[in-house]
């Protein structure tokens, strides 16, 4: 079976279980769709029609800056959003990245992505090796013209990646923390210059192109997942498929249904949309936490709330973390544990 | 003399570190019998890891061997010596139970710091001295430029000394030889009144406190009341035997022997190394010279990490105690440490192992204070004070002088590191007194130092100042007064009353600047910026800040993440339970030894 075959299965048996649930926003992850091909595309999306009550809002994809994408297909099966991943616009910082594309075709594909969507955004990373403040804001510049959304992230490098490998043959070496924080405020106050408003700690948009879909799980909303590596939440469970392609077409499918869920209690979960919530401008809803858990916020976490004076924001029912702080929401959330 | 005194030899090896000698006594054992091949690892084992570890023995095991010579068979007892400046007295005390000693030298190294030390120890102990050479099997071996340098620099024959390899077992047999015919017998008085040497005890379990005697004059057998010279106390003899290497009961002890004693002796307090043991009836009128009290010179806070484990550390700390006797602990608790003890201990390697053995184990985490010493505190009001912890002196207007302990150390050393070691002695705020030249080869310059400058960093300094040739002994000479002022350290405007140390007002500004530039760097930035200072008294004399922390943010957060990422910030969250929460500040453990730390230019 084909890993799109195999996709396809899990997207129906997804339907029979969940199919009366309300879909209005699709991602699709990855950045090379088009090595699936056109056919397989379609099959995946009129899987989706036909097993979701579909009321679709927001259907994004995710592409590399290659000259392949097939922007027309995605956008006659209903994409109204791309997001590419351009990373960066210097090709020194690239090459250091180990990134397949250079600056000229990022802002080619950005160009040809505008052409067909009105809704495209850019990833930026923040941090590589050779970046500047200059360069980081550079790459933002030369994306602006083309993008409603740029979602700039700190480069956080795990274990087994061959930067962290490079990294520690001492090939090169990272800009240090400062830098970096350097970088990412530079980058928002030229995003905030040119009318995007910072809605999440990495996220900035126009007014109306925040992703609706990545809120969702900030505000700790229901999703499915189908692939290698999907995740899905529904109710108190979250799901996980195997990450290994071969086991997924194997069988090992339908993480959603599996016995290997992962049980959420009830103080992880208030933990969640606390953790979740506070890495958003709009922030946590405290009376609507308060009710639905039935404690009283404020009460509950008076010592936390007491540690964290100054670095939250009390607004009505709503409470943030105060604008310049928000790089510090993990040591934030902490007091929350 | 008494022919049965005349077929004993008791000895030591002494030698460099890794010239040989735990390889040369696994040998002896092995080739008398002592011990089988195959329970040579065992034993081995059995040592302490951390002894295997630093290459130091802090326990002595000493061991009987059986060895026919010409026909006779000889008693042979290898005594054990700990390796340590902060041991000297146990070294000195195993060393009296001897009449000889084996100085191992490696035969392609040759003569280095420690086999001069050790030599000069033995020397000083009225030991006779076999020389050997080891490791002769190494094609970089070259014995006879080794025996020259025994000659010239210690001054012993060593035309006879025996060319062996304790790895390769070459030449092992002539090493028992030299020693039957080499070293003297014992030649105690086995009708006088009974004396026998302490120098070492342990506890058991089952037998209590176990002392391993050297019987020096007369004889001991289960059921003889025996009494403890220094403090008189009284007990009854319920057990003697002597180490095969393990405990072996025999019927008696006699003049010339080593072995152990049991009398159901709850605390090995009361077994003090050094101390004579006589009889209750009839007993010795004079203990053998060399007792001394041993009393703690160092002294250091002890705490559990985890706070709710301080009942833990203290059944931990009792459990050590019965088997080290000088170690001494009293519960006290610190305004940012919580409950825990002030230790006491003999030097700061004595503390850095009860600190290891107290994690290995009884796997406990600890936050350890920097060490300081004794401090006597004359009060305006007349009253005196000994205080022991920084924190509790006396408000300064409440002072009228504060004295130190002060000891007199000897330093021995090649004529050559002379000049250098006096400029240490200086800097440690030394008084000169004298300075001998032994022989060519040897001088010795005695200096009074305050024991706070011996006790940081003086051994290391003297060490690597002299290529490790120098060595160091020194006793306590009671107290002197200086001009000596409480450092505290603010962190965040608040005392940290686990960071304040004593010191000299001529160094307090130096001292002040590096601890806190240290703190700096050990303090993990937080949400807001902390300032760190110093002070004496009210005066700021010093400050650093840490930074407020600018970004702790986890990389993006979509849906399958979210496990992921709250086990991120579990762990950040183990992380930070590790530090102490003092006031708004979360201090890391180092914090509290950064204190001891010094810069090379101070």
């Amino acid at each position: 079976m084909s890993y799109s075959d195999a996709l396809c299965e899990e997207i129906r048996e997804g339907g029979r279980r969940y199919g009366e649930k309300p879909i209005d926003t699709v991602y699709v992850g990855g950045g090379t769709p088009a090595l699936a091909g056109e056919r397989a595309l379609e099959k995946i999306v009129r899987a989706l029609d036909e097993s979701f009550r579909l009321d679709i809002e927001e259907f994004t994809v995710e592409l590399n800056p290659d000259d392949d994408n097939p922007y027309g297909t995605l956008k006659d099966l209903g994409a109204n959003r791309i997001s590419i991943g351009v990373q960066s616009t210097s090709d020194e910082v690239l090459r250091a990245a180990a990134r397949r594309h250079d600056a000229s075709s990022a802002i080619r594909e950005l160009g040809k992505a505008d052409k067909f969507f009105d809704n495209v955004s850019a990833d930026i990373m923040l941090g590589l090796p050779y970046q500047t403040v200059s360069s980081a804001t550079e790459s933002v510049l030369n994306v602006i013209p083309y993008v409603k959304h740029v979602s700039a992230y700190m480069l956080k490098l795990s274990e087994g990646v061959p930067m962290t490998a490079a990294l520690k043959r001492g090939e090169y070496t990272l800009p240090d923390e400062d830098s970096v924080v350097d970088m990412y405020n530079a980058v928002y106050a030229e995003l905030a210059a040119h009318g995007f408003a910072r809605y999440e700690i990495s996220n900035f948009a126009l007014p109306g192109y925040e992703s609706k879909h990545n809120l969702k799980y900030w505000r700790r909303e229901e999703y499915l997942g189908f692939g290698a590596a999907a995740h899905s939440q529904i109710g108190d469970s979250r799901y996980a498929n195997p990450a290994s392609v071969a086991d997924y077409v194997a069988g090992k499918r339908f993480g959603f249904g599996s016995a290997e869920r992962e049980r959420v209690s009830r103080e992880e979960e208030i933990f969640e949309y606390i953790m979740l919530g506070l890495r958003t401008a709009e922030g946590i809803d405290v009376a609507a936490i308060g009710k639905r858990f039935g404690f009283d916020f404020c009460e509950r976490y008076s010592a936390a709330l007491a540690r964290l004076d100054g670095l939250l924001v009390r607004d009505g029912d709503r409470l943030r973390i105060a604008d310049d702080k928000l790089l510090l929401e993990s040591a934030v959330a902490l007091e929350f544990m | 003399m008494d022919q049965r005194q005349s077929k004993i030899r008791n000895f030591c090896i002494v030698a460099h570190i890794d010239h040989g000698k735990s390889t040369l006594a696994d040998r002896l054992m092995e080739l008398t019998g002592a011990v089988g091949k195959r329970d040579m690892k065992d034993q081995l084992l059995d040592s302490m890891d951390i002894e295997r570890e630093r290459g130091i023995t802090i326990k002595l095991t000493p061991v009987r061997m059986k060895y026919v010579h010409n026909g006779e068979e000889y008693t042979l007892n290898l005594i054990d010596t700990p390796g340590h400046v902060d041991f000297t007295y146990e070294v000195s005390r195993s060393l009296a139970a001897c009449e000889g000693a084996i100085l191992i030298v490696d035969a392609t190294q040759g003569i280095e710091a420690q086999t001069l030390t050790n030599a000069y120890l033995a020397i000083d102990n009225d030991l006779e001295i076999i020389p050997v050479i080891n490791k002769i099997d190494l094609t970089s071996a070259r014995p006879d430029e080794c025996k020259k340098e025994i000659e010239e620099v210690i001054g012993l024959d060593a035309s006879e000394a025996p060319l062996i390899s304790a790895k390769e077992g070459i030449n092992i047999e002539e090493v028992l030889k030299e020693v039957v015919e080499k070293l003297p017998p014992p030649h105690g008085d086995e009708n006088a009144p009974l004396r026998a040497l302490i120098f070492d005890s342990a506890y058991d379990n089952y037998k209590g406190a176990i002392c391993n005697v050297r019987i020096v004059d007369g004889s001991i057998r289960a059921g003889t009341r025996i009494v403890m010279m220094s403090t008189g106390k009284e007990f009854e003899c319920t057990e003697v035997g002597v180490f095969t290497p393990n405990m072996q009961p025999v019927e008696e002890l006699k003049a010339g022997d080593v072995g152990y004693l049991a009398a159901s002796i709850k605390n090995v307090k009361d077994t003090a190394v050094g101390d004579t043991i006589t009889t209750a009836l009839n007993g010795a009128p004079e203990p053998l010279k060399g007792y001394k009290k041993i009393s703690p010179m160092v002294f250091a806070g002890i705490y559990p990490a985890d706070g709710s484990k301080y009942n833990d550390l203290r059944d931990a700390l009792d459990k050590l105690n019965l088997n080290d006797a000088s170690l001494i602990y009293e519960a006290e608790t610190s305004g940012a440490l919580g409950f825990g003890f002030r230790a006491g201990f003999l030097g700061l390697l004595h503390m850095e192992i009860i600190e290891e053995r107290l994690e290995r184990e009884f796997d406990l985490d600890l936050v350890t204070t920097a060490p300081s010493v004794s401090y006597m505190v004359k009060k305006t009001n007349g009253d005196v004070l000994k205080v022991d912890n920084p924190s509790h002196l006396p408000n300064p207007a409440e002072i009228e002088e504060i004295s130190e302990p002060i000891v007199k150390a000897n330093i021995y050393t090649p004529p050559e590191y002379v000049g250098s070691i006096m400029e240490l002695c200086q800097e440690k705020r030394g008084i000169f007194v004298n300075l001998t030249y032994l022989d060519t080869s040897r001088v010795r310059i005695d200096y009074s130092i305050p024991l706070a400058e011996i006790i940081y960093d003086f051994f290391d300094s003297l060490k690597s100042r002299t290529r490790g040739y120098a060595s160091l002994e020194y006793e306590m000479d009671g107290y002197r007064a200086d001009n000596l002022v409480k450092l505290d350290f603010l962190l965040n405007g608040e005392t940290c009353d686990a960071l304040s140390l004593i010191v000299h007002r001529d160094k307090a500004y130096a001292r002040a600047r590096s601890i806190c530039e240290r703190l700096k760097d050990v303090i993990p930035r937080q949400m807001f910026e902390i300032p760190v200072q110093a002070a004496i008294g009210s005066k700021i004399i010093a400050r650093e800040t840490v930074k407020a922390l600018r970004k702790d943010v986890l990389a993006k957060c979509y849906g399958g993440d979210i496990t992921r990422k709250k086990k991120l910030l579990e762990k950040q969250k183990e992380g930070k339970k590790r530090m102490r929460q003092f006031g708004s500040v979360a201090i890391p453990s180092e914090a509290f030894m950064s204190i001891l730390k010094f810069d090379d230019n101070e």
